[in-house]
C-alpha cells in the first residue's frame, strides 16, 4: 500500500527525519544516514570557523537527502528569523526548522516568541516547521498562522525520556489538520514506534541515534519501528479492554 | 584606500572601504565557496550583491554555514 508522507506540499517516502549532531565521527553519520532511510536531515547554522577548521556538513550531506536548516541557539524570534533568512540564501531552501529556545536548562521553546517568528517568516514564503511544546492551543496558533507542520517535543531535547505526556500528543492529533512531527525526547526505538502508532505523521530523531552504543544499529531499528507503529496505526488497534476476552471460541467445550 | 573598523562574526576586524566580496577574500573566504551566506547589519546580502555592497565603519558582519544539527 503506497502510504507518502506529504510535507511541504513534496512526498517522502520514509516517516523517520534525522538530525545530524553528536555522532561519534561523520562516517558514522553517513552509515547511520543510510541505514534510517530518511530523506530530511536537520543542519544548524552557525558562524564559519575563520581560524582554520573547515567544517563542511552541507557538501557532505548534499546530494543524498534534503537539508532541514534549524534555527537551534535562538532565542528571540530577531534571531530565528535573521538565522532562517540566512539559512535560505546559504541553502537556497525556503524551509526551516524554526526553534526558539526559552532557557538553556530545559531547552523549552519560548512559545510568545516563536508564534512572532513564526507569522513573520511564513509572511516571507518560508515553509516554517516549528519546534513546539506539547501544547494543544499552542500548536493550534502554529497551525493557524500557516506552518506546514507542528513538532511538538515528546520530552526535552537530548533526554531520551520518550513520549512523556502521550495524551497530550494524542489530543493535538485529534485536533490538527496539518502534519505533526514528534520532535526531540525520543530514546530508543519503541518511542518512535508508538509515536506513529497514535498517529503522528513522522519523528525527528537525532541523540537516540547519534549517541547509541552502535549508531547505524539503531538507525536501523528506529526505521523498521517507524514503519510499524505507521504499520498499526493504519491497521486501527484493538480498543483497550479492563476486562479479559477470550479469543478462543466459546461453544464444544468438553466437559467432564 | 582608507581603513576602517567592522565586527566581523563578533570579532572587530579592520578592512579597507572595498566591496564585501573583497573583504570576504581577505578574510580567507573563498567568494565561491557554497553554502555561505552573509548578513550585514542583520541583513542577509544575498551572493549576487557581494561585488557591489560596499562596507562602511562600524559594520557588523556574519559569515556562517549549516553545520551539524539536531
Amino acid at each position: 500500500m503506497e502510504d507518502p508522507f506529504l510535507l511541504g506540499g513534496e512526498r517522502f517516502s520514509s516517516r523517520l527525519l534525522m538530525g545530524s549532531a553528536g555522532f561519534p565521527n561523520q562516517q558514522a553519520m553517513l552509515d547511520a544516514l543510510a541505514a534510517s532511510g530518511a530523506e530530511i536531515v536537520t543542519v544548524a547554522i552557525r558562524r564559519i570557523n575563520l581560524a582554520g577548521q573547515r567544517e563542511d556538513t552541507a557538501s557532505l550531506l548534499d546530494g543524498r537527502c534534503r537539508l532541514l536548516p534549524n534555527t537551534a541557539g535562538c532565542y528571540t524570534a530577531r534571531d530565528a528569523v535573521l538565522t532562517a533568512q540566512l539559512a535560505r540564501d546559504a541553502l537556497a531552501t525556503n524551509w526551516i526548522k524554526l526553534e526558539v529556545i526559552g532557557d538553556r536548562h530545559t531547552l523549552y521553546p519560548d512559545v510568545e516568541e516563536l508564534l512572532s517568528a513564526a507569522g513573520e517568516l511564513v509572511r516571507n514564503g518560508f515553509i516554517v516547521l516549528p519546534y513546539c511544546s506539547d501544547d494543544p492551543i499552542t500548536c493550534r496558533k502554529l497551525a493557524d498562522l500557516g506552518c506546514a507542520a507542528i513538532m511538538p517535543l515528546a520530552a526535552p531535547i537530548g533526554s531520551g525520556m520518550g513520549l512523556i505526556n502521550r495524551y497530550n500528543l494524542e489530543l493535538i492529533r485529534a485536533q490538527t489538520q496539518i502534519p505533526m512531527i514528534v520532535d526531540a525526547g525520543i530514546g530508543t526505538a519503541s518511542d518512535a514506534a508508538i509515536a506513529l502508532e497514535i498517529g503522528c505523521d513522522a519523528v525527528l530523531v537525532n541523540s537516540a541515534i547519534a549517541k547509541a552504543r552502535r549508531p547505524v544499529m539503531m538507525a536501523a531499528a528506529m526505521r523498521r519501528a517507524v514503519k510499524a507503529g505507521r504499520g498499526a496505526w493504519l491497521a486501527g488497534r484493538i480498543p483497550q479492554r479492563h476486562h479479559a476476552e477470550p479469543s478462543s471460541p466459546q461453544t464444544g467445550l468438553i466437559a467432564t | 584606500m582608507t581603513g576602517i573598523s567592522v565586527i566581523l562574526n563578533g570579532m572587530k576586524r579592520s578592512a579597507d572601504t572595498g566591496s564585501l566580496v573583497e573583504f570576504l577574500q581577505a578574510q580567507g573566504v573563498d567568494p565561491a565557496r557554497r553554502f555561505v551566506a552573509v548578513a550585514v547589519n542583520s541583513v542577509v546580502v544575498p551572493r549576487e550583491d557581494w561585488p557591489s555592497r560596499h562596507l562602511v565603519e562600524g559594520d557588523q558582519i556574519e559569515i556562517v554555514q549549516p553545520m551539524k544539527g539536531g
